[in-house]
């Protein structure tokens, strides 16, 4: 085998060599001459390693955290559009849950009549109104809030406890 | 979740304490490219700060795709290069096979002795004397321990073209270096 080249040399000490690596260990183990090649650039790569630039000032932290502080935080981008999903969702499924389950026992039970009737105004006077205007069925727009509720939580889920920090609901 | 997401996760809730860790803990690896590619000293610490704030700002677009000290750095030399660029300096000078082969004349004296403290100075000076682009590469390989291909993330480069610099420039400090030493007392 030839003598090695530089940037064999370089490969070898980088440990990036991907093939023909026993070949030019072989060669080493019996070529003094490559051998004090390898010793040279060993020694500059010590070199390299203690040549550290000047460094930044002892208060450098301090000074960021003062620029920082003045600053508003970074909010996710993504979690703007989660919180309108879940503001969104919320009251959807609050509004779908009103509609679907019979809450005159319970508002009965705590006498609140005016309250009734006021609900019973918004969800079936109004709200039935809103959906005939705009002709969509009532009941596809709840469960599209109830849903979202539940992609909502989804969300939070994996932003706290899986591997991604930020939203999937962008 | 890895401790640096966990550490994003903190910031990005509000706690500042959090972005001090980080910025303790990445303000090495900002300086190495920050001194290692502009040369004005009057403008490193400055530009040093507005990195960290630009880390502030976009981190909620952070997505673990890459470590953290990456991203860190990605931001850190566009930023350098943003600035040499407004100044029309060049940074990706190539090592010609010339500069490698015309190593000036050694200036050595016979009585001339070394420490370890010079070569390292003087090896210091040899890098400012690379292009930009090259004497990034070599700290970050060097001092940050990052792989040709985080390199190659960092300063948006073909692995394969961060490797051919990183050799050149090495092969042309060890002959620079060579050439003003002796070499039993480069290597001592």
């Amino acid at each position: 085998m030839k003598h090695l080249t530089e940037d064999q040399i370089q490969e070898y000490l980088d440990n990036s060599i991907t093939t023909g690596k026993q070949e030019i260990a072989a060669h080493l183990d019996s070529c003094q001459m490559c051998q004090n090649r390898v010793k040279e650039y060993k020694a500059l790569f010590l070199q390299l390693k203690a040549a550290e630039p000047e460094m930044l000032s002892a208060d450098f932290t301090s000074k960021v955290m003062v620029n920082i502080e003045a600053e508003v935080p970074p909010v996710e981008s993504s979690s703007v559009w989660a919180i309108v999903f879940s503001v969104l969702g919320a009251i959807l499924g609050l509004v779908s849950i009103g509609y679907f389950v019979n809450f005159k026992p319970l508002l009965e039970m705590f006498k609140i009549s005016d309250a009734e009737q006021y609900f019973n105004r918004i969800l079936f006077d109004e709200l039935n109104g809103i959906a005939g205007y705009l002709n969509i069925d009532i009941g596809t727009v709840l469960y599209v809030g109830l849903a979202l509720i539940i992609i909502a939580a989804i969300d939070y889920i994996i932003r706290h406890h899986g591997r991604r920090p930020v939203s999937f609901l962008m | 979740m890895d401790g640096n997401l966990r550490l994003v996760e903190r910031i990005l809730v509000g706690e500042t304490e959090a972005f001090k860790e980080l910025v303790e803990e990445h303000q090495r690896l900002v300086g190495h490219i920050v001194f290692r590619m502009i040369s004005d000293p009057g403008d490193r610490e400055d530009i040093c700060q507005e990195i960290f704030m630009k880390v502030y700002k976009s981190l909620a677009r952070f997505r673990g795709d890459s470590k953290l000290s990456t991203w860190i750095a990605t931001i850190a030399y566009n930023r350098c290069y943003d600035y040499l660029n407004a100044r029309k300096i060049s940074l990706m000078d190539d090592i010609s096979e010339d500069m490698l082969v015309n190593i000036p004349s050694s200036d050595k004296s016979p009585d001339q002795k070394t420490e370890n403290g010079d070569i390292s100075e003087l090896l210091k000076g040899e890098i400012e004397l690379l292009p930009p682009q090259a004497r990034t590469i070599i700290t970050l390989f060097h001092l940050d321990e990052c792989s040709y291909e985080e390199i190659g993330k960092i300063m948006n480069l073909p692995e394969g073209t961060v490797k051919s610099n990183l050799f050149r420039s090495r092969r042309l400090l060890k002959q620079r270096l060579l050439s003003k030493y002796d070499k039993e007392e480069l290597w001592q």
